[in-house]
């Protein structure tokens, strides 16, 4: 621009007005940015935690009144309603309870001479949610190592021990403390040494390796009968027709807890919130900037009426706006680009654990979402620059 | 594009149509100015003096008839042809001047010598001096009295190609000698480009050779 005309059109008023436009527009796309970031990053990182999520259901069937009387193993599950089950494509895998038919007691060891009647349970070790180093068990082996479930050990501490004034006992003592236990059947006994090597949140049980519970049915009891519990290995817990099939059957479920679809929600609708924010402020940025050129061609439209009738070109002075505001608001997005590239690497580093294998916005296309916003921008600001200098002519 | 002819057919200002101008030699009458000529209509204030100087520049197409600039008619030129006929062919000497308030004289001068490149700064004081404003050419121009106002606003538009200089009342607000020198300084330059120079002014006056007079 020739020094005569710049010293006409510059106006240190539009150039703040300008200035607030560009600090808008950058605030605006820098959460824009980030905020498309964050819901791409928890949309992937739900989706993979979908995609990887396997979920445990306990089943078993109903106990009525003419069953609590009746036979032993009247609700236990038969081979075929097994493999009906296992059949369902809903089904990923299904394991057994195997029940101990052999007598336990067991006192601790060294400690008291208090003797108590156990029960012990096992399944298959893949449906087991820990497998402590130890776990274990070989004919000959006199050590049966345990895994309890650990919603029984908050029971004892916070509702047992404070009602009767006796100690809370941690997981780490109680996996110290060894167990003396009796197996007897069959007119045959056997000393056993035991220790609670784990807690489980998925197996509601004393909990033995199935090596050892068959071993022991067989050799002190009578054999290891039909399960009365089944484990199911399933995608998608809130899947319906898991539902009605449960309900159809007459079975009853117990389920391991699932990611809070109530965070899920919470999550999605605040980015959601954040993105939108973000919007709103390109688009007040947006308002700004064309309202700004406006109003700086309206201040001083008899200059630029006399400057066409002089014979300067309307679209030539459209473009000395154009190219004053295309300053700014591209300053304001590289800004907002190196904001976000930083802000960017900064989560990576914090959310690493949490968002490993979630993917982010890359930063392509968060390139690409800059340049289309301020592209759009500058295109119609263009038009609407043109327009309005042209409609002094 | 060809300007060695300007034609008005039966032109008239929409908002004059309503009066009596069956004595006007411009209004609805034929009128075919030639380049290289000088040409000087004369009309008492308000008879549309300005107007006609507006139509010939191309700021006012609110009129009947035809107005041709060769061989083409003026209304279908855009405004892109028009800043080329402006900046090339087409000079004017506004009544009111229009200058830019808070530019210098000098500014005023550059802003459009700047479209066209055609004179040097050299030449430029040169036409200041003769003027004898030549001492004011870093003042404001609202700064400026009328007179010096006007003088600027001749080596302004004489700071430029052209075809055809429109002179509006172009010494209105001089006296007689320099009024005498602007003449001959504007006659040299028209001369020099081979121009034509249509004169509208309030009253009858010798300061060009001219080749036809009218009334308005």
């Amino acid at each position: 621009m020739k020094g005569s005309l710049t010293s006409l059109l510059r106006q240190s008023r539009h150039r703040f007005r300008l200035f607030i436009a560009a600090i808008a527009y950058f605030t605006g796309l820098f959460i824009l940015l980030i905020s498309t970031d964050g819901y791409q990053r928890f949309h992937s990182y739900f989706e993979n935690a979908e995609k990887n999520q396997e979920y445990y259901l306990i089943i078993n069937k109903g106990v009525n009144a003419i069953q609590s009387f009746g036979r032993k193993y009247r609700s236990a599950f038969s081979e075929e309603e097994m493999e009906y089950i296992k059949k369902q494509p809903f089904v990923l895998d299904l394991g057994a309870f195997s029940n101990s038919t052999f007598h336990i007691s067991s006192n601790l060891a060294d400690r008291l001479s208090i003797y108590t009647d156990l029960f012990f349970e096992a399944v298959p070790d893949r449906f087991l949610d820990t497998i402590p180093p130890g776990w274990k068990w070989e004919e000959g082996s006199d050590f049966i190592p345990v895994i309890i479930n650990r919603e029984w050990l908050n029971l004892y501490n916070f509702n047992v021990s404070l009602m009767y004034g006796l100690p809370q006992i941690s997981e780490e003592m109680l996996s110290k403390w060894t167990l003396d236990v009796l197996i007897s059947g069959k007119g045959q006994s056997r000393h056993y040494r035991s220790r609670i090597l784990a807690f489980s949140d998925r197996i509601p049980s004393v909990t033995v390796p199935e090596s050892f519970l068959l071993y022991a049915n067989k050799k002190y009891g009578e054999g290891t009968p039909s399960p009365a519990r089944l484990i199911l290995k399933v995608r998608d817990i809130s899947d319906p027709q898991l539902h009605s099939f449960l309900k159809e059957q007459g079975y009853h479920y117990r389920r391991e807890k699932a990611i809070s679809s109530g965070f899920r929600a919470l999550a999605a609708a605040l980015l959601l919130i954040a993105t939108l924010t973000g919007l709103l402020f390109v688009i007040f940025a947006f308002t700004i900037v064309l309202t700004t050129m406006e109003l700086a061609i309206s201040d001083i439209s008899e200059k630029l009426r006399l400057l066409i009738h002089l014979g300067y070109k309307p679209s030539g002075l459209a473009r000395i706006y154009f190219r004053e505001s295309l300053i700014f608001v591209s300053i304001a997005a590289l800004l907002a680009w190196l904001a976000f590239w930083g802000a960017e690497h900064s989560l990576d580093s914090l959310t690493l654990s949490f968002t490993q294998d979630a993917g982010s916005l890359a930063t392509g296309e968060a390139l690409l979402l800059n340049i289309f916003c301020t592209s759009l921008l500058l295109l119609y600001l263009q038009f609407k620059i043109a327009r309005k200098i042209h409609k002094l002519a | 594009m060809d300007c060695d002819s300007l034609t008005l057919h039966t032109v008239v200002p929409f908002h004059l149509k309503d009066r009596d101008l069956q004595s006007s030699e411009v209004w609805y009458q034929k009128l075919h100015f030639e380049r290289g000529h000088h040409y000087h209509i004369s009309a008492p204030s308000g008879s549309g003096k300005t107007t006609l100087a507006r139509i010939l520049y191309g700021l006012n197409t609110d009129y009947a008839g035809s107005y041709f600039i060769g061989e083409r008619h003026a209304k279908s030129l855009d405004i892109g042809e028009w800043s080329q006929l402006r900046q090339k062919e087409f000079a004017i000497i506004f009544q009111n001047l229009r200058l830019f308030n808070e530019l210098s004289a000098r500014q005023n001068i550059e802003i459009k010598n700047d479209l066209q490149r055609t004179c040097s700064e050299e030449k430029i004081e040169e036409m200041l001096q003769k003027l004898g404003t030549a001492h004011t050419a870093e003042r404001e121009s609202r700064l400026l009295s009328e007179g010096e106002k006007q003088r600027v606003a001749i080596v302004r538009a004489l700071c430029q190609p052209f075809s055809w200089l429109i002179l509006d009342e172009p010494f209105s607000h001089l006296d007689e000698k320099t009024a005498q020198t602007a003449a001959r300084l504007i006659a040299k330059e028209a001369a020099d480009r081979n121009a034509g120079v249509i004169s509208l002014q309030l009253g009858d006056d010798n300061f060009f050779p001219y080749s036809k007079k009218w009334k308005l």
